[in-house]
Parts: C-alpha cells; sequence; structure tokens
C-alpha cells in the first residue's frame, strides 16, 4: 500500500511530468490561483468572542487554497494545495490544522469520450440528487474522488456514468457513491422555436461495513415499533427539464430517493423508561418537486419559483449532520441577500420537510430608474411558517455620475427552525436600507450605505453605516459599523446586569495590482447565520484583525 | 439514434436490479469487557434539547451497566441559570473542563473517553454515544482502577483512595484524575419551548480534586506494578446542594499527550457507602 504522503508526491510528479515531457508541440496553457485568509484573534468576552483555543491561547489561524491547472492537447490536469493552521473554518469553535494536496484531476477526451480521474466537482440537474461542488467559507468540499466517463452521443446529447468516494477532509468517506445521467438538447420549430433541455438522472450510494455497523449499533438501542430494518443500498431519480419560447423559460425537476435509514430530529422515540422524547432515525422515502418559470423581455424580469422536499436528508453516512456529507444539493428559495442587515437573518434550506415559492420582478421604468420586487415565503409541510420575505428595491442613476439604490425589507425569521433555538419566538424584522455611490472623477469613488433593522426580538434593531474610498484601480478603504441601537435581553451586560448597546466596527483597506489582491480589516462582528446558496451555518462572534491575499495567474 | 440512447442508458440501470439481502438488527447485548468508559455529557440548563440527551445517558447507563460512568458538564454554552433556576450549575473547573473537551458543534453532546472522531471531541447526537461507547469496550483493557472512599460525617472530610493497576508495559504521558458529581438535585431546566420546574438533574459535575487535565501520574507504567494516590476534600456546606448521599466520585487515567487525550479505563464509587 502507498503511503499517503508518497501517493501526493506520485500525483505531482506525474503532473509535471505530462507538463514538461510535452505530448505534443504544444506548450499547453498554465492557469492557476492563491485564496488565502489569516486571522488574528482578539478575545472580546463582552461579546462573546472567547471560549475558544483560538481566542485563550493559540491567537492566531488561517487557511489557503492553491490551485494549478494545466491543459495540452486533450489532457487536462489540475492539482489543489490546501493549509488549515489553526482554522477555525471547519469549526468555528475549534482548531483544525492540516495540509496537502487535496484535489487533482487528470481528464483525458479521446474522440467522443471523455475520461476523468480524481476529484471531480459534477451535478445532475439542478443538483437535487447529486451534486459534487465547494464552498469555502462554509468548508463545504464534497468533491467526488473516483472515475467519470462522459460520452457524447451526438452534438445534442451526452451521458455520463461515474463512481467513487465523496471527499471527506484529507481523505474520503467510507461509503461508496455511483451515478449517471443522460442529458440532451432538442428544438422544434424554425422562427420561434421551442426548445427542451431534458435529462434523467440516477444516483446510488452503498454503505460501507463500517457505516452500517454505526447504524445498526443505533438502532439496536431501539425499543418496539422504532426499529426499523436498513439497507445498504439507496437509489435517488430524478427527471429534469427546461423548456423555453420566446421569452418564456419553464425548468422542473422531480426526484425520488427510495426508503433509507436517516436522523429526524423531530421523530419522537420511546426511552427506556418510556418516556417520548425528539429525535431518532427513520426509514423512509423522500421527495422533490421544484420548478421555475421565467419571463423575460426588455426591462422587464419575471421569475416565479416553488418547491416541495419530503424526507431527502441524502447523506454519505447518515449520522452526520448539519453541513457534513451531503451528497446533494436542494435550491433555496429566497432572495440572496448582499446588504449586511438585510442579510444578516438568512434561511437554510430544509431537508425534511419544506414547502416555498417565490416571485421576482424586475421592471425598468427607464434608462434611469429601475425597481425589483421579491416576495419568498416558507413552511413546513404541516403550513408552519419558516419564513417569509418581502424586499422592494429601487435603483436610480445618473451616468457617469452617481447611482441609488434605496428600498425595504421585511422578514419573519423562524429562529428555532434555522438556529436550533427552541425557546426563540419569531424574528420579526423592518429593514430600511440606502446605497448611494458617487464617482468624483474617472478614478476615485465613494459609497456610502445605511441601514436600520427594527427588530424587537434576538438582539433588537441595529445600525449600520459603511463608507468606502476607491482609489480606482489599486486602493480601496472601508469604514463601518453596527451598532445595536435597542437592545434586549440578550445583549451583552455590564457588571451591574445592564444591557450595553456594543457598536462592532469594521476599519478596512484593499490594495490591488494587476491579478493580486490584499486585504486588511480589524473587525468586531457579531454571532450570526452565514449562508452561501441556501446553505448556511451560525458563526460565532469575531474580535481581531483578517488578512487575506488573493491572486489568479 | 432513438434506440440507442435507451439502450445505453437501460444497461447503466442494471445495477439497480438486485436486491439486497435484509440487514438484521440484533437485540441488544452489552459487549464482555472490562473496560469502564468515561461519558462526559455537555449540557445546560438553557439547552432546550438537553433533557433528550440526559435521558438517552440514562438508557445508556441501563444497557451498559457497570460499563459506563457519566458526568454532566454545565460549564459555558448555554448553562447561565434560568429565571426559574434556584441553583447554578458553572463552576470555573466545569468552563475549563467544557473548553477541554472542544471542539464539538453544540449541546447535546456527549465525549466518550475523549476519543476523537471526524475531528470532535464530543458528539451531538446522542443516538450515536452507544456506537462509540460499544468501540471503546471492544478495545484491550490496559488498566485497572480500584476507587475506594472514606467519609466523615461530621466534618465533611472526604477520603479518596486510587489504585491503578497496569496489565501491560506501557509508555506515554499518563495523567489522573478525580471529579465530584452530584445527582438528584431537583431544579429548573429548559425542554423544547418551555421550563421544566422540577426537572431531575443527575451526575452534575461538581468539581475537579485534580487540574481539570489531570495531574500528572507516570510516563511508564509496568504491568502489575500497582500505583496508589490518595486525595482529600471537604465538601462544602450548603443548605441544598452537596448532599454526601447524592455524591460520587469519578476517578480515570488518560493520555496527555498532543495527539490524544484519551481515557484509559474509569473507575466510580459513591461517597456515602
Amino acid at each position: 500500500m502507498i503511503n499517503f504522503r508518497y501517493h501526493n508526491f506520485f500525483i505531482v510528479l506525474i503532473c509535471l511530468f505530462l507538463a514538461t515531457t510535452g505530448i505534443s508541440q504544444d506548450k499547453g496553457i498554465f492557469s492557476g490561483g492563491l485564496e488565502s485568509n489569516a486571522n488574528f484573534f482578539q478575545r472580546d468576552s463582552l461579546i462573546g468572542a472567547d471560549g475558544i483555543p483560538q481566542y485563550d491561547h493559540l491567537l492566531f489561524g488561517a487557511e489557503a487554497w492553491m490551485n494549478l491547472s494545466y491543459q495540452i492537447g486533450t489532457w487536462n490536469m489540475g492539482i489543489r494545495f490546501d493549509i488549515f493552521n489553526n482554522s477555525n473554518l471547519r469549526d468555528p469553535n475549534g482548531a483544525y490544522t492540516e495540509q496537502g494536496i487535496r484535489y487533482w484531476y487528470l481528464k483525458k477526451q479521446i474522440k467522443n469520450l471523455e475520461i476523468t480521474a480524481g476529484h471531480m466537482y459534477d451535478q445532475i440537474g439542478s443538483g437535487i440528487i447529486y451534486r459534487a461542488y465547494e464552498e469555502r467559507p462554509l468548508f463545504i468540499d464534497n468533491s467526488l474522488y473516483g472515475l467519470k466517463l462522459k460520452y457524447d452521443i451526438n452534438e445534442d446529447w451526452s451521458i455520463k456514468a461515474f463512481t467513487g468516494k465523496q471527499k471527506n477532509l484529507f481523505g474520503t468517506y467510507s461509503g461508496i457513491l455511483k451515478g449517471a445521467s443522460l442529458e440532451g438538447y432538442l428544438s422544434l420549430g424554425e422562427e420561434k422555436p421551442i426548445t427542451f433541455a431534458p435529462g434523467i438522472g440516477l444516483v446510488n450510494r452503498t454503505h460501507s461495513e463500517e457505516n452500517m455497523t454505526e447504524i445498526v449499533s443505533i438502532l439496536k438501542t431501539y425499543i418496539g415499533t422504532d426499529r426499523v430494518t436498513p439497507v445498504y443500498n439507496t437509489y435517488a431519480a430524478s427527471l429534469f427539464s427546461t423548456v423555453s419560447y420566446d421569452a418564456w423559460s419553464l425548468y422542473f425537476e422531480g426526484a425520488y430517493k427510495t426508503p433509507e435509514v436517516f436522523n429526524d430530529p423531530y421523530a419522537l422515540k420511546t426511552s427506556l423508561s418510556g418516556e417520548l422524547v425528539e429525535g431518532k432515525f427513520i426509514k423512509k422515502a423522500g421527495t422533490v418537486l421544484y420548478s421555475s418559470l421565467s419571463y423575460g423581455k426588455k426591462g422587464l424580469g419575471i421569475t416565479g419559483e416553488i418547491k416541495r422536499t419530503e424526507n431527502f436528508d441524502f447523506r454519505t453516512r447518515p449520522v452526520l449532520s448539519l453541513n457534513h456529507g451531503l451528497i446533494n444539493f436542494i435550491p433555496p428559495m429566497n432572495r440572496i441577500n448582499t446588504y449586511r442587515l438585510t442579510a444578516r437573518y438568512s434561511p437554510a434550506t430544509q431537508l425534511l420537510s419544506e414547502l416555498a415559492y417565490q416571485m421576482d420582478v424586475r421592471y425598468a421604468i427607464n434608462k434611469r430608474l429601475s425597481v425589483n420586487v421579491n416576495f419568498s415565503n416558507i413552511t413546513d409541510l404541516n403550513n408552519k411558517l419558516l419564513y417569509r420575505e418581502i424586499y422592494t428595491e429601487f435603483l436610480l442613476k445618473k451616468k457617469r455620475s452617481w447611482r441609488l439604490i434605496a428600498g425595504l425589507q421585511l422578514q419573519s425569521y423562524n429562529q428555532q427552525i434555522y438556529e436550533g433555538k427552541t425557546a426563540a419566538p419569531m424574528v420579526q424584522t423592518i429593514t430600511p436600507f440606502v446605497d448611494f455611490l458617487y464617482k468624483l472623477n474617472r478614478k476615485n469613488s465613494i459609497r456610502l450605505e445605511g441601514q436600520y433593522l427594527y427588530s424587537k426580538e434576538d438582539y433588537g434593531s441595529w445600525l449600520y453605516g459603511m463608507v468606502e474610498y476607491t482609489f480606482a484601480p489599486k486602493w480601496g478603504f472601508e469604514l463601518s459599523g453596527m451598532y445595536n441601537i435597542a437592545t434586549t435581553k440578550k445583549a451583552p451586560k455590564d457588571a451591574n446586569g445592564n444591557a450595553i448597546q456594543v457598536l462592532y466596527p469594521t476599519v478596512g483597506a484593499t490594495y490591488t495590482n494587476g491579478s493580486n489582491r490584499f486585504a486588511l480589516k480589524y473587525v468586531k462582528q457579531v454571532e450570526g447565520i452565514v449562508c452561501s446558496g441556501g446553505v448556511c451555518r451560525l458563526e460565532p462572534a469575531f474580535s481581531g484583525f483578517k488578512f487575506s491575499v488573493n491572486s489568479s495567474f | 439514434m432513438k434506440n440507442r440512447i435507451l439502450y445505453t442508458f437501460l444497461s447503466v440501470l442494471l445495477f439497480i436490479s438486485c436486491t439486497e439481502k435484509p440487514v438484521i438488527v440484533p437485540e441488544f447485548v452489552a459487549p464482555i469487557s472490562d473496560r469502564v468508559i468515561l461519558l462526559e455529557e455537555l449540557t445546560g440548563v438553557r439547552c432546550p434539547n438537553c433533557p433528550a440527551g440526559s435521558l438517552k445517558v440514562e438508557d445508556l447507563l441501563q444497557l451498559f451497566e457497570g460499563q459506563i460512568v457519566a458526568m454532566a458538564i454545565h460549564g459555558d454554552v448555554l448553562s447561565e441559570p434560568l429565571d426559574e433556576s434556584k441553583y447554578d450549575f458553572r463552576s470555573a473547573d466545569a468552563e475549563e473542563l467544557e473548553h477541554y473537551l472542544l471542539p464539538f458543534w453544540g449541546k447535546p453532546a456527549a465525549a466518550v473517553n475523549r476519543i476523537v472522531s471526524d475531528g470532535q471531541q464530543a458528539f451531538l447526537n446522542p443516538d450515536t454515544w452507544s456506537g462509540y461507547i460499544e468501540a471503546e469496550l471492544a478495545k484491550e483493557h490496559v488498566l485497572d482502577i480500584q476507587l475506594s472512599t472514606t467519609y466523615d460525617e461530621s466534618t465533611r472530610a472526604l477520603t479518596v483512595n486510587m489504585g491503578i493497576i497496569p496489565l501491560k508495559d506501557m509508555s506515554g504521558t499518563f495523567n489522573i484524575s478525580l471529579a465530584i458529581t452530584e445527582s438528584h438535585i431537583i431544579d429548573a431546566q429548559l425542554n423544547s419551548t418551555v421550563v421544566i420546574p422540577d426537572f431531575e438533574h443527575n451526575h452534575v459535575f461538581r468539581e475537579m480534586l485534580t487540574a481539570v487535565p489531570g495531574d500528572f501520574l507516570a510516563s511508564e507504567l509496568t504491568k502489575n506494578e500497582v500505583i496508589n494516590k490518595s486525595f482529600s476534600f471537604t465538601l462544602p456546606t450548603d443548605d441544598d446542594l452537596w448532599v454526601a448521599e447524592n455524591c460520587h466520585v469519578i476517578g480515570f487515567v488518560s493520555l496527555n499527550e498532543e495527539n490524544s487525550k484519551e481515557v484509559l479505563q474509569a473507575a466510580q464509587a459513591e461517597v456515602v457507602h
């Protein structure tokens, strides 16, 4: 058996060999990038930035990813070196240290056949039954480590099949994944054709003996009807298509997962004493139905989406929770907000019980003024409200001079469900916001942001202000503050137990030189939810300096 | 062309054509082992799901009778007393111990012999704890601990004698720890969205009689070469708490190395026999 370090060494060697010996006269193309973050932790027990090793004694944490890819002729290859140095990215409450080659692939095109070996990111349909992807801010990297074959049957139709194991840190989970999909394209009509992009996919996960032992060890402690029979194999299939006609586009996908054992945190289990407690492993089939309809004409864009999810927790190892070991990705059904306070409460996609719809309308009244209205509503399948948002935004601009964005957001956010804070009431917010960009001249501009989040729940109301000055193309400066203007009992308290209105400032500068970007910030940040594409996690408060270097070549 | 596509895809679908033999979930039987496992439950009176964790601990104590000892640590997260609380279970030792058991992703969580799995030292889902216990019981039994107590009711003075008997020669950094727990404390506990005013808190960690990571024991352990240690402590006087009859001492030997804090063996004794 090859030692893992030698294994990595051989990968580098193969890549260098292929790159330098020259498979053809073509010299090929090298490209790559670096992303690195360093955090300097300064304990601030007042805001809850304490109690983890980084604040207590490590004081520093960093993470970086450097990738290289090389293309020559019909060969394509890539490699990535990852380093985590007392990083709190994997676990916001812990320190993670590891380094090495965490991603590599070799790809070869032989006529219609494409062969990929190594790590690969991919998805079937919208990802409901299978998506291998990377989301660095959330420490998600569930690439498949295995082999993929893709065959182009003709210009419009292709079929692919893959097998492997899901990545887990610098290794893999023990279960086996395999899948296949057939995707194509059809066009009917000449002048205004109606087009179809249909597809069908299938994924199978086979438990390892190790996984099955783990499941059985849980189930054998259950009594009576709580006991279920696990299966080694679970299959998930989906049927999907995009249908386009003129300015209309319809996407639909239906997915089914065969019965398997998974954790339902709300199912009632009988303990040995006879008491009922929440949370047990159950065995059920899962379904997801998802559809979106959009209309786009000059100046007008309308999108409507609807999704129903039932028991679709599909993981490589069922005892995992949160964002760990997910095989699939279920699209979120709310607006992706970017302003600090409008993004403070963001709903994570629910895997067991969710009914959601969203409507988004954008209309340009003229060249200077446009509006955007978004409404999203998420409930569970028993019609219990989880999330509701009404978002309005106006954009007014004067060409080459200034741009003004202003709007109002109303939210209802079920903190019990999304943050596991069982006793928390529904958070209701009203958030007006304004964003003004003024171009002083061709190179210098100033941007001002102001937001006010009104709420009686959670931490109460917040005021946020930001000034950003840009000396294009190299320098940018930011000064911002988030102030807890109306506190609740969750607010930090002084020695007498009185609530303190805390200011969370950020001061930072960025320097860009070609494809290199350096950023240094002093940050005090309140605990909050960080989301990406409907996948979220609760981040604790932060206090300290953040330094990042990003580069591409 | 259509047929070609169909046949190709159908051939891929073949891999679902077989049905698998049903998995049999056997009746629970505790493994035969002389090991005693330390279960450190991370809990808190403000933790809405922690009653389920506590109930799981009681189930496990019943299933693995005599094979596990349990401590409920109200250290930091979600441990601040409720408005309805009579007592504050937190202490400097409890907070330090909770931080010593990082990383963990939330509560209730439990450390099982302080092994690390998937980067976590305390595991989130109570249903998974039994699997870790079984795996620990399957490991080699490398040392025994004999624990005895003497308690003077008039002075509340407690003496604990601990005898460590290595069953094989071992080298490393070995620490010894001794803790006091208290059970049958009736006080408020959040359960889901409601407060249970008279929840029975059991195995509540009260104090460490050694340093929280343990005191240094030895770097070499020789088979059958007994190491005796003695500890003295006076139980604090309190109107409701520190009821000697409800207190236990828990002793254990653990590794204290850069990559492992694993507990090798634990033992428990009543303060009052």
